[in-house]
C-alpha cells in the first residue's frame, strides 16, 4: 500500500511539472508565404546563423524577457541550453560585430501584437495565447 | 587606474542609462538603435613574480612590488544602427587599463556594414581583427569559460583591430552555417618591452578566414600576415643602439649582424591558425594550434597551443586547461666584444643578450577553474594557474630583469563578468 502510494505522489509530481511547462509554438505573420519552419530553420533564425527569410527579407526576431519561463522553455527545447548559455552565445555574436540577437518584448501578448503588426516579424509564445491573428510555423517541445 | 580611465567611465556610464531607458521604452517597431555593454572586474593573487602576469602586451601588468592582490576591469560600451535592412553600423568603446589609454585607441571598433544579398557582406572602417576563435571578443569575458583566454595562444597577438575592410560570404552547408572572410587594412600596437613603451605600425595587414559552425561543432582555420611600417629602419625605440652595432661591426663582427636583425621595416609577420569547438550537453570542449613566422631577424618564430575542457556540474561549470608555446629556435648567445670595446662598453654585451632573451616566449600553464552563472547576465569565475616560464623565455610577464633561473608562478584569480 504504502509502494502505490508513492507511486501515485511520484505520478501526481510528473503531471503537474508537465502541465507546468507550457506548449511552445513559433509564429510569424499571416502574409508571410512560409507554413511551416524546420527546427533547423527555427534554430538558424534564433541563433544568428541567418537574418533572413528564403523570400530574402530581413527578419524581425522577438525574444522575451530573460526572465521568463517562456523563453527558459524555448532555448531549452531548441538547443538544450539555459539563458545565461545562449546569452555567452550571443555575446561573441553580438561584440564581435558580426549580428545583434533578437528584439525582446514582454509577454506573449507583446509577441502576439508585434507578429500581428509586422510582416516579417517571427516569434514564440505560449500556444494557449494564439489567436488567428497569427499563423504558426513550428511547435517547440 | 589612470584619470583619463575614469573619465571615460564617468562617460560612459551615463550613456549606459540612457540606453537602458531607451530600450525600456522600445515599441514593437523594428529597432534602429540598441545599446549594449560588457564588463569585467577581476582580482588577481599571487607570489611576487606572479605580480608581472598581464591579459595583453598593450596592458599594464599587475601591480609590482610587494602587493599580494592587484584589482583591474573593463567596461565595454557598444552602439549598433542600423540604417536601412541593408546598411548599419557599429561602434565599440572599451575602458581599460592600457599602456596608451588615448580615446582613440578606447575606439575599439567602428565601422559601417552593406550587406548585399543574404550571403554577401562588406564592412568599412576599424574592425575587429579575426586571427584565432577568439580575437574578436576576447575582451568580452562573459562569452568563455575562463577568466581570460590562454596567455600563451592570446597575448603573442598584440593588437586587436585594424583600419580597412573585411568581406565576407556565407550560407548554410551540412547542418551548418559555412562562412569565408577575406580582409586587408592596417594597424598598429603599443608595445611594453624592457626599453620602454613602443607604437610598432604594420601596413598592410591582410587575411583570409575559413569557419564551419554548427550547434555542436565550431571548426576555423585562418592565416593573416601584416608588414612592418616603419621608415626610421630599426625596431622603434632600438635606433640609438641599433646604429652603434653598425658602427662597431668592423671591430666586432656580430655586432653587425644583430643590427641587421633589429632592423623590421618591410619585414613580415605570417600568423596561422587551426581551432576547434564541441559544445553539447553538458560537456565543452576548446582546442587551438597556432604559428607565428617573422622574416624580423631577432623575432623568434613561436609555435603554440591550448586545450580547454568544461562540464557542467549543477550550476557551475568546472573547467580545465593547458596551454604552452615554445620558440623554435636556438638561444642567441652575444659574443662578448673584442678588446678594447670590452673595456670601453662594458655593459654592452650584457645590454643586447638581454634584448634579445627578452623577446622570446616559452612557457607553459595547467589551469583549473570553475565558472558559475548567477544571473542570466552576470558570471563569477574562480581560476588557478600555474606557468612554467623559462629563464630565457619571460616575454609574456611584465618582468624588469631576466630571471637567473627558470620560473613557476602561482596565481589565482576571481572575475566578475557580466553584460548588458
Amino acid at each position: 500500500m504504502k509502494s502505490r502510494c508513492r507511486i501515485l505522489t511520484v505520478l501526481i509530481f510528473a503531471w503537474v511539472a508537465t502541465a507546468a511547462r507550457a506548449e511552445l509554438v513559433v509564429v510569424v505573420n499571416p502574409a508571410n508565404p512560409a507554413d511551416s519552419l524546420s527546427r533547423r530553420e527555427v534554430v538558424d533564425l534564433f541563433m544568428g546563423r541567418t537574418q533572413y527569410f528564403a523570400d530574402g527579407s530581413l527578419v524581425l526576431r522577438l525574444d522575451q524577457q530573460p526572465q521568463s519561463q517562456e523563453r527558459q522553455d524555448f532555448y531549452r527545447g531548441l538547443v538544450n541550453k539555459s539563458v545565461a548559455e545562449v546569452n555567452a552565445y550571443w555575446a561573441k555574436l553580438l561584440f564581435s560585430g558580426r549580428a545583434s540577437p533578437p528584439q525582446v518584448v514582454d509577454g506573449n501578448k507583446a509577441v502576439l501584437a508585434a507578429v500581428r503588426d509586422n510582416k516579417n516579424a517571427i516569434g514564440y509564445m505560449d500556444s494557449a495565447a494564439v489567436d488567428d491573428s497569427v499563423k504558426v510555423v513550428a511547435r517547440v517541445d | 587606474m589612470s584619470t583619463l580611465r575614469y573619465r571615460l567611465l564617468l562617460v560612459l556610464l551615463p550613456l549606459l542609462l540612457v540606453g537602458n531607458l531607451a530600450l525600456a521604452e522600445s515599441t514593437v517597431e523594428p529597432e534602429r538603435w540598441r545599446l549594449s555593454g560588457f564588463g569585467s572586474l577581476w582580482v588577481t593573487g599571487g607570489d611576487d613574480e606572479g605580480q608581472g602576469v598581464r591579459r595583453d602586451l598593450y596592458m599594464h601588468g599587475l601591480a609590482d612590488g610587494d602587493a599580494s592582490l592587484a584589482w583591474g576591469g573593463l567596461l565595454g560600451l557598444q552602439l549598433d544602427a542600423h540604417f536601412t535592412d541593408q546598411l548599419g553600423g557599429a561602434i565599440q568603446l572599451v575602458g581599460r587599463d592600457r599602456l596608451d589609454d588615448s580615446l582613440e585607441n578606447s575606439v575599439e571598433w567602428a565601422f559601417l556594414r552593406y550587406q548585399f544579398t543574404p550571403e554577401w557582406q562588406l564592412r568599412m572602417g576599424r574592425i575587429g581583427l579575426d586571427i584565432y576563435l577568439l580575437s574578436e571578443y576576447r575582451s568580452v569575458g562573459f562569452s568563455y569559460l575562463w577568466s581570460r583566454p590562454p596567455s600563451e595562444f592570446y597575448t603573442t597577438v598584440p593588437f586587436q583591430s585594424f583600419e580597412g575592410a573585411d568581406l565576407t560570404w556565407s550560407r548554410p552547408v551540412g547542418g551548418g552555417q559555412l562562412r569565408a572572410k577575406i580582409y586587408g587594412g592596417e594597424t598598429s600596437s603599443d608595445l611594453k618591452l624592457q626599453s620602454g613603451v613602443i607604437e610598432l605600425n604594420f601596413s598592410p595587414i591582410y587575411g583570409v578566414v575559413l569557419t564551419w559552425e554548427s550547434d555542436v561543432w565550431h571548426w576555423r582555420v585562418a592565416a593573416t600576415t601584416n608588414k612592418v611600417d616603419e621608415p626610421g629602419g630599426y625596431f622603434p625605440g632600438l635606433e640609438p643602439l641599433g646604429q652603434s652595432l653598425e658602427q662597431l661591426a668592423p671591430l666586432w663582427p656580430q655586432a653587425g649582424e644583430l643590427s641587421g636583425e633589429m632592423t623590421v621595416d618591410g619585414e613580415r609577420y605570417y600568423y596561422y591558425g587551426i581551432g576547434v569547438g564541441y559544445n553539447r550537453d553538458l560537456w565543452q570542449v576548446q582546442a587551438e594550434v597556432g604559428r607565428i613566422e617573422s622574416t624580423v631577424g631577432f623575432y623568434p618564430l613561436i609555435n603554440k597551443g591550448y586545450l580547454s575542457l568544461g562540464r557542467q556540474v549543477g550550476p557551475v561549470t568546472v573547467f580545465g586547461v593547458l596551454a604552452a608555446n615554445q620558440g623554435d629556435e636556438e638561444r642567441t648567445i652575444v659574443s662578448s666584444p673584442p678588446p678594447p670595446l670590452n673595456m670601453l662598453q662594458p655593459q654592452l654585451q650584457e645590454q643586447v643578450q638581454s634584448l634579445w632573451d627578452g623577446l622570446n616566449v616559452e612557457q607553459h600553464t595547467v589551469s583549473l577553474g570553475l565558472r558559475w552563472d548567477v544571473r542570466y547576465d552576470l558570471a563569477l569565475k574562480l581560476q588557478w594557474d600555474r606557468s612554467w616560464v623559462d629563464q630565457y623565455g619571460t616575454s609574456l610577464w611584465q618582468i624588469e630583469e631576466i630571471p637567473d633561473r627558470d620560473l613557476v608562478i602561482d596565481t589565482l584569480t576571481l572575475n566578475l563578468d557580466g553584460i548588458f
